[in-house]
């Protein structure tokens, strides 16, 4: 069919020409159309206007014409230039030349060590720009791109402000090296994870992350480029695996010097709370565990609300008031103790301009933004320097450079801790007994309880403050040799500093046993790049246009880290800043490392008449980190490209503006591990032998033998794409790809009983499938209204292939100190999450009795276990036991979409950004915590009503009987996991630019906006965008009770004078 | 063009040649083993690492006693803490896996000892230092083995390190097999180590040729008293009665020569009776002293130190004072205190609390007293305080054992938790000698009253059969070793656990003592399982 459609266009046009020629009359014009850079232009359209007549130019750009006398205007035109209209008088030669359009199509789009235009892109490349990064008011680069690009999937960690996101393109490669994309900032690799590198923290509980991509400001971002396929990653060799993220900031533009302000100031509020048992239930609940307990074990507690006088412990006559659940009403809401409306201020002052001499930006931010809990909150500084010179005809020197100073103010979210008394702020929020209050009303002190701290004491007593400094300099010399060669010296310069200070005071639990504990660690890296590139580019002949790039690049990371802790203050008045003071000093700590990465690259493009593209690269690594036998790979790629629109059939189609085939392949690596990971190592391990600490050493538990074979993990890519514009309104792309990793790096689980925990080893396979389905176009445009509209959807499907050897099943890192339910399966996901099943409850003695593993237990065991959850025997072994477990989940999404939609209407404009994602589960932790109906913990009102009864229908209970004990197995089931698809509205907002009648004042905007208006989801805790775990896509979508999501309303204004 | 090419043809052999060197890494904050082994102080330092392990979230910082010592018939507590591996459910409890890791990578620490230490350029270090350190790695691998054996039952015998030996996969081998390492371990090690009197045996905390022979005889006495037959009555169930019970041949004993080996236990004690290296003290509170540590009649401590990383939980959980709980959370059960003679025996009247001020910490206190029924004696003090017991929950009888610490107001305190003490050997002596001539004879009876007589406490009826010698005994046993982690392998060893446990049922504080077959053995990790393809199967019950 398709090919029938392409052979009939010739014939088509003949038919259009021979009918232009039959009311031809006789006067004949000529004349050669050229490009602004005096290329001839073959195939241009030369039209008269208004009338059905119309040729092309030929390979020299040349056309003739016979005019009908009624013709009065020539209409010039050509796919990507300005169309030019040119008035016929007496001449019969009319030579023209046309200017670029500035059209999507011609946009520069950066790839790696360089730039083309986005229509002569080879491999699946995506944009977003200025405009569209700054619409839903981010405070941080990666914000922007959320939903905005298929297949790109960034995740919100938790809702903390300053917190880090997950990004992964095109789902998960590794079991190890992270999803972290490589970041290149104005041409230089940015060494370190987004989310990442926080330094260390009293007992490890923090899983809070903090965005280490912070010192860029959105609203400096000139444009960010997603490399998506391996043929345009491959020139990124060993660090290409995961996609690779440019960023490209703002420069100064000729002319007159422009200052530009940009204020937002928003109120946050989290959007959701959590329905937990009133004073009033929470009493019955305590009574009836209690009263359970009595009946069935026999014991003889007093009821914990008896609503009558009791005596008092130690003092025979005298009683007091215990009261009973009808004395509480609501009690306490600890969430509306905790939680607050917060305001967030975010001001930007950018000055810029330029002349023939260079250019000039230079920009300072001010951030900042109270969380939603109190005394959390995020204070940032950027200072912003983009130069550019011209020295001479044939020297550019420039450079961009970025300060950034962070304060992150933390509370304590998101922790593995599964039952203890330091879980966190929002589990102390979530358990503590609603009915206590706040005060103890009789000695006015903060309530305690012993299983939780008091959450508002968490909030205001606790210490925990990161402090950063961020530089990040890219500098560049370019010298132009011939008129074709030029060369170019990069250099950059990365420095971080993070410092961590953290106290716990006597008023928390993790302070109250050791009389306060205080910490000062940090950690630091700076990074040196130095590349040198040629570039040669050459038009041969009209029809051939070749494009190389070769260079090398030396790349060296440094990085240490320090810990100190104290324990045991006199009192809690200095906190962290004297650690002498403490009676107990922690061993401090502290770890120094490098790495080394050396490269040659090449790259040649090939272009046959704007319509064959060609484009191969190969990039050399060497890597420091790797075992000494295999330092050194290298990744190829290929890619062809077929610009069908500039085929002669069709030429002058109205309908397809644009139509481009895209084919890659490439091999790309990922490096994802630390330094000495190949090496073993002895670590310390003391002991006390004749009244003091000796030295010991033994080999490293934790980091495994050594293996000088270690290499990279090697992704080899297929892709296949599709671009088609359509009425010059709408551009539609497609990718699908293939991708399969091998010699994935991993710590093979060694028997405990090997004396390591895991061995590092390359082993085993993954493969990622998916289809990218991208849309964006004018659906409407009038002079007063338009209607824009940007959608994608991604679809990506992850399997494992092999784990290497005869592995055939292994699980990824613990989630808390006792589960860990992302397996790792031949034919199943990263990801999958393997558990229990359960089969409803045990109503009665006979169903408990019919059980094979309970028939000859004893009766204490089997009445107690009437009304408890019964777990699927899937072994047929009796008793539910290891073997009983199966897949239960699985934390990757079905797909995910992102729709945009803008509408303008002469000077207002509205946006509505919504982005889903769909089928993926998500682990609700906090459930773990609180969820075994059993304890004091308060829990959720749907717990309450779902319990098992006795002595009623039982039919619809969703959780076991309420009964105070200490037996009880809660396995890992389908009831922590829960289906986290949701669709939210992110972002809403209205605009309006004010007319320009201000004096000195050349634009103006005013908006409001609502980002997080709206959560569709079925998840019951905060928030199903949450990600506990960060990077690591082993543990991928776990609730470690994170900080909740906020909505957030702004206003806006920006000024440009 | 041309030109190009020969560019990028130079600028690539610059890049080719530029330096492998870079490429190496420096290690900065490491040492790497290729550097190490060399010297005697090397070998110390190696072995030192093993000892370190002891002092761990594997081992004797909680999880390794807290599975064993919260699970017998004397013992009670909070039922926030004994809710787990106290009540028979020791999988909800958090360290369930840590003792087979713990154990285990002193084994692989000892192999790789016993690995490198010989190849030592003799002209680097002494050959007696050669022959301690050896007889360390020897000591702890064989002292692992045994703790894993009793256990776990049968486990995988990893006789040398990964690095030597990278098969990782190594099946479980029988409950004989690992006794004849264990054995074989402790024999090699008690030739090689010195006595602790002798200057070459090295600090204190070490182990030394006395503690091999104190394991020597515990491992055959185990193994003695596990593949036996017959009766034995033990005190107990819920009105505190003597309840005779056939004694079950332990799972795997039942290849093992009783006799034999009892034979071999009581020869190996009266070897290290008449070494005269060990004596009690002479009076009971003198053992738990912090001037005292270390102290003649202890053979081996696990070492702790104030103000370093090598403090414990011992004194919050286990003292009545728990500054950091308010009140300890683990006491002895009234039934057990029952067991002693009340105003007689040293060991209750000096080794429990009997007044005590709770919650002092976040409020004034409370003042406490222990045992309700003996209100004339303790419901006042010397100062005329008043002191509190509700006859009920009250009734904690709190141990003094692990209570004289340098800091009593922190977490995490210095006390040492004995591994064994002298008073063990004596009473070893005693249930072999019984079951070697089918009764006890003067020297039994002699070793028993030397342990009695030392605690104040009358000597034991004499004319005693052998099953009422063999029950006196265990009980005595339970005495003089409360709460120092031997009562519950006692129970094992003899065959009686289940018995004696379900004898009891619900137990004081509402802690439950039902226990079914799997609470035998600990179950192998889960982790292992998957990992070590030769294991095929789990414990029963897990």
């Amino acid at each position: 069919m398709k090919n029938n459609l392409l052979k009939g266009f010739p014939i088509i046009l003949l038919i259009i020409l021979c009918h232009v020629a039959v009311f031809g009359q006789d006067r004949k014009i000529t004349g050669t159309i050229k490009d602004d850079k005096g290329n001839f232009l073959p195939g241009a359209t030369v039209q008269v206007k208004g009338l059905k007549m119309a040729t092309s130019t030929d390979v020299n750009g040349h056309y003739s014409l016979t005019l009908p006398e009624n013709g009065k205007v020539l209409v010039i035109s050509f796919i990507g230039m300005v169309p030019q209209e040119v008035a016929i008088t007496n001449k019969t030669v009319y030579d023209a030349t046309l200017q670029l359009q500035s059209t999507q199509l011609n946009d520069l789009v950066v790839i790696g060590y360089g730039t083309v235009r986005r229509s002569d892109l080879t491999g699946a490349v995506q944009k977003i720009s200025k405009d569209d990064l700054v619409r839903n008011n981010p405070t941080n680069a990666l914000e922007a791109l959320q939903g905005k690009l298929a297949g790109v999937n960034v995740t919100q960690n938790d809702g903390a402000p300053g917190a880090g996101l997950s990004i992964r393109v095109r789902g998960s490669n590794s079991f190890l090296g992270g999803t972290e994309p490589l970041y290149v900032i104005d041409g230089v690799p940015f060494n370190n994870s987004s989310s990442g590198s926080t330094p260390a923290s009293i007992k490890d509980d923090e899983k809070q992350t903090i965005n280490a991509m912070a010192f860029i400001n959105p609203s400096d971002i000139e444009s960010i480029e997603v490399l998506k396929d391996a043929s345009a990653t491959a020139i990124y060799g060993s660090r290409g695996a995961n996609g690779v993220v440019l960023i490209t900031t703002k420069r100064g533009r000729t002319g007159k010097d422009k200052v530009e302000l940009n204020i937002n100031m928003g109120v946050n509020e989290v959007f959701k709370k959590i329905h937990m048992l009133n004073a009033h239930d929470y009493a019955l609940y305590q009574n009836e565990s209690f009263a359970n307990e009595n009946k069935i074990e026999g014991t003889a507690y007093d009821l914990p609300y008896p609503g009558k006088d009791m005596p008092v412990s130690g003092y025979p006559d005298s009683t007091y008031y215990a009261p009973g659940p009808d004395d509480y009403g609501a009690g306490t809401n600890w969430q509306n103790i905790i939680f607050r409306r917060a305001l967030t201020q975010n001001y930007t002052v950018s000055v810029s301009g330029g002349s023939d001499a260079g250019n000039h930006s230079l920009s300072f931010n001010y951030l900042n933004q109270d969380g939603t809990i109190l005394n959390s909150n995020y204070k940032r500084y950027n200072v912003n320097l983009n130069l550019n010179r011209n020295i001479g005809q044939h020297v550019k020197i420039g450079t961009s450079t970025m300060i950034s100073r962070s304060i992150m103010n933390g509370v304590k979210t998101g922790t593995t801790k599964i039952d203890d008394v330091t879980a966190g702020v929002v589990r102390s929020a979530l358990t503590f007994p609603s009915t206590l209050s706040l005060t103890d009303p009789a000695s006015g002190a903060f309530t305690s309880v012993y299983f939780v701290t008091n959450p508002y004491i968490y909030t205001k007593d606790v210490l925990n403050k990161v402090s950063s400094i961020n530089i990040f300099s890219s500098n560049y010399a370019e010298v132009t040799i011939t008129k074709d060669l030029k060369f170019r010296q990069n250099i950059g310069m990365n420095y971080a500093y993070n410092l961590r200070d953290q106290y716990y005071p006597r008023s928390v639990y993790e302070g109250q046993s050791v009389n306060g504990w205080g910490l000062k660690a940090d950690d630091t890296w700076s990074s040196v790049v130095s590349e040198s590139l040629l570039t040669y580019m050459k038009q041969l002949n009209n029809k051939h246009t070749i494009n190389i790039v070769a260079g090398t690049t030396y790349e060296r990371t440094d990085g240490q880290s320090k810990n100190m802790q104290a324990k045991d203050f006199p009192n809690d008045i200095m906190k962290n800043e004297n650690l002498y003071a403490g009676e107990i000093q922690v061993t401090p700590t502290n770890n120094r490392y490098s790495s080394t990465l050396i490269s040659g690259l090449v790259r040649a493009n090939y272009n046959y008449g704007d319509k064959y593209l060609l484009t191969a690269s190969v990039r050399r690594d060497g890597s420091s980190k790797f075992g000494k036998d295999n330092k050194w790979a290298n990744f190829p790629s290929f890619a062809l490209a077929w610009k069908v629109v500039n085929e002669n059939f069709l030429k002058g189609n109205k309908a397809i503006t644009d139509l481009k085939l895209r084919a890659s392949y490439g091999q790309t690596g990922n490096q994802g591990i630390g330094s000495y990971a190949s090496l073993s190592k002895l670590a310390v391990y003391n002991y006390i032998l004749g009244g003091s600490v000796v030295t010991g050493l033994a080999d490293d538990y934790y980091s495994g033998p050594a293996n000088n074979k270690l290499k990279w993990e090697t992704t080899a890519a297929y892709n296949l794409g599709v671009d088609l514009g359509l009425y010059n309104r709408v551009n539609l792309h497609v990718e699908v790809y293939k991708k399969k990793t091998e010699d994935l790096l991993q710590y093979i689980v060694t028997p405990a009983s090997s004396g390591y925990s895991k061995a590092l080893r390359n082993s085993g396979s993954v493969e990622n499938k998916g289809l990218e389905v991208a849309i964006d176009g004018t659906p409407l445009k009038t002079k007063n209204f338009e209607w824009t509209l940007n959608a994608n959807i991604a679809f990506n499907r992850n399997k494992i292939l092999s784990l290497g050897g005869d592995v055939k099943e292994q699980f990824a890192d613990n989630i808390n100190t006792s589960d860990a339910p992302f397996i790792q399966k031949v034919g199943h996901p990263i990801g999958a999450i393997y558990g229990y099943k359960e089969d409803g409850y045990y109503d009665n003695e006979a169903e408990v009795r019919n059980d094979p593993y309970y028939a000859a237990q004893s009766d204490a065991i089997v009445n107690r276990t009437i009304g408890e959850i019964k777990y699927k025997d899937l072994d047929g072994q009796p008793g539910i036991t290891t073997n009983d477990r199966t897949f239960i989940g699985n934390s990757n999404p079905d797909y995910t979409f992102g729709i945009t939609n803008n509408f303008r209407y002469k000077n207002w404009d509205l946006s509505v950004f919504i982005s889903g994602v769909q089928g993926n589960d998500v682990i609700n932790m906090n459930y773990r915590f609180f969820g075994n109906i059993g304890d004091y913990k308060n829990i959720t009102q749907a717990m309450w009503d779902g319990r098992w009864q006795e002595g009623k229908d039982n039919s619809q209970a969703t959780g076991p009987k309420a009964m105070h004990q200490f037996w009880r197995t809660m396995y890992f089931s389908r009831r922590y996991i829960e289906d986290g698809s949701f669709v939210k509205i992110k972002n809403v907002q209205v605009g309006y630019n004010v007319p320009n009648k201000l004096p000195g004042i050349s634009a103006l905007r005013v908006s409001l906006a609502v980002n997080n208006l709206y959560t569709f989801t079925k998840y019951t805790g905060y928030d199903p965008e949450v990600n506990g775990f960060g990077d690591n896509p082993a543990l991928f979508g776990v609730d470690l009770g994170g900080y909740p999501g906020s909505r957030t309303y702004t206003f806006s204004l920006r000024a440009n004078f | 063009m041309k030109k190009v090419i020969l560019l990028i043809a130079a600028v690539g052999m610059l890049f080719v040649s530029a330096c492998k060197k870079q490429l190496q890494e420096t290690s900065y904050s490491f040492i790497s083993p290729d550097d190490f082994y060399t010297s005697g102080d090397d070998a110390v330092t190696a072995v030192n690492g093993i000892y370190s392990e002891l002092y761990t979230y594997d081992l004797y910082i909680q999880p390794f006693w807290n599975l064993t010592l919260l699970d017998d018939d004397h013992v009670s507590g909070a039922d926030w803490y004994l809710g787990y591996a106290g009540a028979g459910n020791p999988s909800t409890y958090w360290g369930i896996d840590r003792p087979w890791s713990g154990l285990y990578l002193m084994i692989s620490r000892a192999n790789t000892v016993l690995e490198k230490v010989p190849g030592i350029a003799s002209d680097k270090i002494t050959d007696d230092l050669r022959s301690r350190v050896m007889g360390e790695a020897y000591f702890l691998r064989g002292w692992a083995y045994f703790q894993l054996v009793q256990l776990y039952g049968g486990v995988p015998l990893r006789m040398h390190s990964l690095s030597a030996d990278p098969n990782q996969n190594i099946p479980r081998s029988s409950v004989k097999a690992v006794y004849d390492t264990v054995v074989s371990d402790l024999k090699r090690a008690e030739a090689s180590l010195f006595y602790a009197t002798d200057s070459r045996s090295g600090q204190t905390g070490r182990v030394n040729k006395g503690v091999a022979q104190g394991f020597l005889a515990k491992v055959y006495l185990t193994m003695g008293s596990g593949s036996l037959t017959g009766s034995i009555s033990v005190r107990g169930g819920q009105d505190n009665a003597y309840y005779s019970y056939t004694k079950d041949v332990v799972a795997g004993y039942d290849s093992l020569n009783s006799k034999a080996c009892y034979t071999l236990a009581r020869d190996k004690a009266l070897e290290l009776i008449q070494a005269g290296q060990y004596s009690l003290f002479d009076n009971w509170a003198d053992i738990w002293t912090k001037a005292n540590r270390n102290g003649k009649e202890h053979m081996w401590e696990i070492q702790s130190l104030a103000g370093s990383n090598f403090v414990n939980d011992l004194h919050s959980y286990f003292t009545a004072n728990s500054y950091n709980f308010g009140l300890g959370a683990v006491w002895m059960t009234n039934n057990h205190y029952k067991n002693y003679e009340e105003d007689v025996d040293t060991r209750v009247i000096d080794g429990v609390t009997h007044q005590y001020t709770a919650y002092r910490k976040t409020s004034a206190g409370t003042n406490y007293y222990y045992p309700s029924w003996q209100s004339a004696k303790y419901s006042t003090d010397a100062a005329g305080n008043s002191y509190y017991n509700n006859g009920g929950t009250d009734n904690k009888a709190f141990v003094t054992k692990f209570s004289d610490v340098s800091d009593p107001t922190v977490s995490t305190s210095d006390a040492f938790f004995p591994v064994m003490r002298y008073s063990e050997v004596l009473l070893m002596y005693a249930e072999a000698e019984n079951e070697v001539n089918a009764g006890p004879d003067a020297t039994a009876y002699q070793y028993l009253n030397q342990v009695r007589q030392r605690s104040k406490a009358t000597n034991a009826p004499t004319g005693l059969t052998q099953e009422e010698f063999r029950s006196f005994v265990l009980e005595e046993r339970g005495r003089e070793f409360s709460l120092e982690n031997i009562r519950r392998y006692d129970l094992i060893r003899w065959g009686v656990y289940l018995q004696v446990m379900n004898k009891i049922s619900l137990g004081q504080d509402n802690i439950s003592k039902v226990r079914t077959n799997k609470n035998l053995l600990l179950p192998i990790p889960t982790s292992e399982l998957s990992s070590n393809s030769a294991i095929t199967s789990n414990n029963p019950g897990w």
